[in-house]
């Protein structure tokens, strides 16, 4: 898993790509939680995520929550079709704000 | 103690004599006891009787006594004192005929004391104060005539100590016993109490006690004025008088008494005790003058007396001096104005009766000593009545006993020869009674018994060759089904059946064979009846099915076929049930067909069991030339066939309900295996049944078979350590896996995942030591992956977590607690074993491209 990190008018955008499993989901925490202390906007464009795991998701509830207590916000963008499956079995579709593929 | 008859009678005779002697005893002690009891109220009731009559009569008696007692003493001292009167009396008459007829007298002097005569009543003179005894020298010679009478009555007897008169004109003239003076000129007679209370009584007078001037002690006086008359005109001259020592008065006070028990006492006027051997009878006060005691300042009781006394009354009183019961008996002297008392104490009077009372008392103690000891010997006595009785009682009856039992004893005997397997024992038993007729009878039955038993055996010998035979039988159909555990190198599925007869052979059989290497056989079969034609038939439609379906793999050729051998020559019209199926191991294809049997139960893809659909067909053997309809089903890993025969679903309870089909869906649905394989399905249900029918004699064959499908596609192993480092190396094996076999890839995804979050788990949680590892076992074809994951970690079910609510908000989420759900929800059936020691969880994905 790879991630990418830029700022454009919104805020901090990082585009991942790759597995996001138990092995590589720290990572991915990491990036959320510095990228939460420099700007009040982090979109995780997830294009290129086939793959997510129950550690992913920790990650994204994980950088949710520390969003919601900074009135920040996170936002993930373009889940693939297993991702969002993950997404809406465990009810994370309720939770993160998620804004799927155009 | 009673196991014999003999001893039950011994039990009773003597348990029967020893209760008639001690309810005699009983009766007899009890009698003696009453009578003791009874002695020692009476003796009691006696003596209180005779105490009370006693007092009573002794009280009356001793009132008697007291006053005849009393009345004596008061009677000789008044007869002292009468005596003292007529003296003074005599003395006051001759000194008034002396004053009267002067002139028939010589002029006389006083004849004083001579030496030598210092103890004979002496005459004397005394003067009072102012008196010239010259000038009266006339009257005083006249007077002195007196002497000779007042000697003659001072040496009288009576006790008096001296006689004397006193004149008005002023001088005195005595004559004393013992006490001479010399001529005093300092008393004047007239101003003495004996002269003024006999001037002012005109009469005898009686004064005071005082004590004698002479030292002689406690004293009385008597006096009684002379007068000369002229012309009619009473002149007082003189007073004559008489002095006593109250010694003979006291000498009968003292002496008073009843019986030698008591004393006297006597009172004055004024109620002073004068005398008496008990009280203190007087003191003297610092001028040497008497004291008297006042009776009454004695007490309460002592004052009622004296105011009874002083009154001049006779009486008897029962009162209490002194803190003592006495009797008082007392009257008043005749003379003057004493009265004498007499006191006797109660106890001394009462005396007799205590003395009565301690006879009766002793009398009473010797009479209950006495009774004491007969009772003792009685009880003795009894004792030893029951010792003997006791002895007579064992002695009669172990004759009795022995001789009533004794042909018991030999029944006994012989029926117990008899029943070690003696059948040529008799009993001689010659008594005519029960007993005899019991032996008789015994006799008889022992003879027509060995008769029984030699007809028996022949017959047993006979059973037991058929049942040898049987035995035999038994044994060649059971080796005639194929032996379990079935095909143990194969992975695709698992088998296993039971045959179990109602007699010891049967009509069912179940049958599977490998008709090539990816094709089984599976057959169950129900013969009509039971027994050995059914087993006879059984063989036949077997070995018929087995060869045809070796030889035809399309089953419904193989039903028509064997249906006309069966239905040939088959005079008997047996027929029988069949289901036989052929199952694909590689696709998991089940082809099956049904000649009349009950349909089996299926589980797919990890849904409940429901009966599979069938084309029932008609029963092998009953018709030639029927035609089958074979139906096919497709298996997925995991999917388990119950089949049966109507042996399960008919067994009987005792309370005559039937196991039902229901119930065998139920039951199979119920049950969550622990174990892996086949076996555990069976043994299950072979369980149920036996519970169900509650060891009630079965009455049909029963047969079951399970076939459990584990799936055709390659199996790929793959041993990793427990971390969460080797996921890439897992996930690199499944995708290999699923790539090989054409599983679809969006489906692989979902069970990556799931394995995935299975194996953190185990990673991080299985091994608290570390370095254990986790054994994946894979097993893919293009319709089904089925993934299986060993540990030797911490026992653990991950599938038994809760769910996670999945419809909190955010804030309220903890972070976590998903992965497992994931694996469940993501797969089409997970399921957890702990077997040996190993947590193994399997996980199934079925390809469904429609969903």
């Amino acid at each position: 898993m790879t991630i990418t990190e830029h700022i454009d008018e919104s805020g901090v955008v990082l585009v991942v790509e790759g597995r996001v499993d138990t092995n590589t989901s720290p990572q991915l925490q990491n990036f959320i939680l510095a990228a939460l202390q420099t700007t009040g906007h982090v979109t995780v464009d997830f294009a290129k995520v086939p793959y997510l795991s129950s550690a992913g998701l920790r990650a994204l509830l994980l950088g949710h929550k520390q969003a919601v207590s900074k009135g920040a916000v996170l936002e993930l963008v373009n889940p693939t079709e297993f991702v969002t499956s993950v997404l809406n079995s465990v009810g994370f579709d309720k939770v993160l704000r998620i804004r799927p593929k155009p | 103690m009673f196991t014999t008859i003999k001893n039950r009678v011994l039990f009773t005779l003597i348990s029967l004599s020893l209760g008639v002697l001690l309810l005699m005893s009983a009766v007899c002690l009890y009698g003696v006891f009453n009578m003791r009891a009874w002695i020692d109220k009476g003796v009691a009731d006696l003596s209180r009787e005779v105490e009370s009559q006693s007092t009573e009569k002794l009280g009356r008696t001793i009132e008697h006594d007291l006053g005849e007692v009393v009345e004596d003493k008061a009677a000789l001292i008044s007869e002292k004192l009468a005596a003292i009167e007529r003296q003074t009396l005599h003395a006051a008459s001759a000194a008034e005929y002396i004053f009267a007829h002067p002139d028939e007298f010589q002029p006389r002097a006083i004849d004083y004391l001579q030496p030598g005569q210092e103890n004979t009543p002496t005459p004397h003179i005394r003067t009072a104060p102012g008196v010239d005894p010259a000038a009266i020298q006339a009257e005083i010679r006249l007077a002195a005539n007196i002497q000779d009478v007042l000697r003659g009555i001072t040496v009288s007897d009576i006790g008096l100590s001296a006689s004397y008169i006193g004149v008005e004109s002023g001088y005195f003239i005595s004559v004393d016993k013992n006490a001479a003076g010399p001529e005093n000129k300092n008393y004047d007679p007239t101003t003495r109490p004996w002269y003024v209370g006999a001037r002012e009584k005109q009469g005898i007078y009686w004064a005071d006690v005082f004590l004698d001037s002479s030292g002689r002690g406690l004293s009385l006086s008597c006096s009684m004025p002379f007068y000369t008359e002229e012309n009619g005109v009473k002149t007082l001259r003189g007073v004559a008088g008489s002095g006593a020592v109250l010694d003979d008065i006291r000498a009968i006070i003292d002496g008073a008494d009843i019986g030698g028990a008591g004393y006297a006492f006597l009172l004055n006027h004024k109620g002073e005790i004068i005398m008496s051997p008990k009280l203190a009878p007087y003191a003297t006060d610092e001028q040497g003058r008497l004291v008297l005691e006042k009776y009454a300042n004695r007490g309460p009781a002592e004052q009622a007396l004296a105011a009874e006394m002083t009154s001049g009354q006779t009486g008897f009183v029962s009162t209490r001096l002194d803190g003592e019961d006495v009797y008082v008996g007392y009257t008043p002297l005749v003379i003057n104005d004493w009265s004498v008392g007499l006191v006797v104490a109660r106890s001394d009077v009462l005396a007799p009766v205590d003395e009565m009372r301690v006879q009766l008392s002793s009398l009473r103690d010797a009479t209950i000593l006495a009774l004491n000891e007969n009772i003792t010997l009685t009880a003795l006595l009894l004792l030893v009545a029951i010792v003997l009785a006791v002895l007579a009682a064992v002695m009669l009856s172990l004759r009795f006993a022995g001789r009533l039992t004794a042909p018991v004893v030999s029944l006994n005997r012989g029926v117990r020869e008899v029943s070690e397997g003696n059948l040529d024992a008799v009993i001689n038993v010659e008594s005519q009674d029960e007993i005899g007729q019991l032996a008789q009878a015994f006799n008889d039955m022992t003879r027509r018994l060995k008769e029984y038993i030699q007809n028996l055996s022949v017959a047993m010998a006979e059973k037991e060759r058929i049942a040898a035979e049987l035995n035999i039988a038994t044994k060649i159909q059971s080796s005639m089904l194929p032996g379990m555990p079935p095909f143990p190198d194969r992975h695709d599925f698992d088998l296993y059946a039971v045959m179990r007869p109602a007699r010891e052979v049967g009509g069912d059989f179940y049958d599977f064979f490998l008709v090539d290497e990816k094709r089984l056989g599976v057959v169950v079969a129900d013969v009509s009846g039971k027994s050995m034609p059914a087993a006879l038939f059984m063989v036949v439609a077997k070995t018929l099915l087995r060869n045809q379906m070796q030889l035809e793999h399309d089953l419904e050729k193989v039903f028509f076929t064997v249906n006309n051998q069966l239905a040939d020559r088959n005079d008997e019209a047996m027929f029988v049930t069949a289901f036989a199926g052929l199952l694909e191991t590689d696709t998991g294809v089940f082809t099956y067909v049904n000649a009349g049997h009950a349909p089996p139960a299926l589980r797919r893809g990890g849904q409940s069991f429901s009966w599979l659909e069938t084309e029932p067909g008609f029963v092998l053997g009953g018709m030639e030339n029927i035609s089958y309809t074979a139906r096919q089903a497709r298996l997925l890993p995991g999917d388990v066939i119950f089949i049966y025969t109507d042996g399960v679903s008919e067994a009987n309870n005792p309370a005559g309900d039937l196991f039902t089909e229901q119930k065998i869906l139920d039951d199979l649905n119920a049950f969550v295996p622990t174990g892996a394989g086949a076996a555990a399905w069976v043994e299950k249900m072979r369980e149920n049944v036996a519970d169900f029918t509650g060891g009630l004699e079965q009455t049909d064959d029963i047969t079951m078979l399970v076939l459990l499908y584990t799936g055709g596609g390659a199996v790929k192993t793959l041993t990793v350590a427990a971390s969460t480092g080797c996921l890439n190396e897992v996930a690199a094996f499944l995708a290999t896996c699923m790539d090989e076999a054409g599983f679809p890839a969006a489906e692989g995804a979902n069970l990556q995942l799931a394995v995935e979050e299975v194996f953190v788990n185990i990673a991080r949680y299985a091994y608290p030591q570390g370095g254990g590892s986790v054994e994946l076992t894979c097993s893919c074809t293009a319709e089904c992956t089925i993934v299986r994951l060993e540990d030797e970690g911490i026992p653990y079910n991950p599938l038994a977590r809760p769910d996670p609510d999945i419809e909190l908000p955010a804030e309220k989420r903890g972070i976590g607690g998903l992965g497992v759900y994931l694996a469940r929800t993501l797969t089409d059936y997970a399921q957890y074993n702990e077997i040996n020691g190993k947590n193994i969880l399997t996980l199934v994905k079925i390809n469904s491209p429609a969903g």
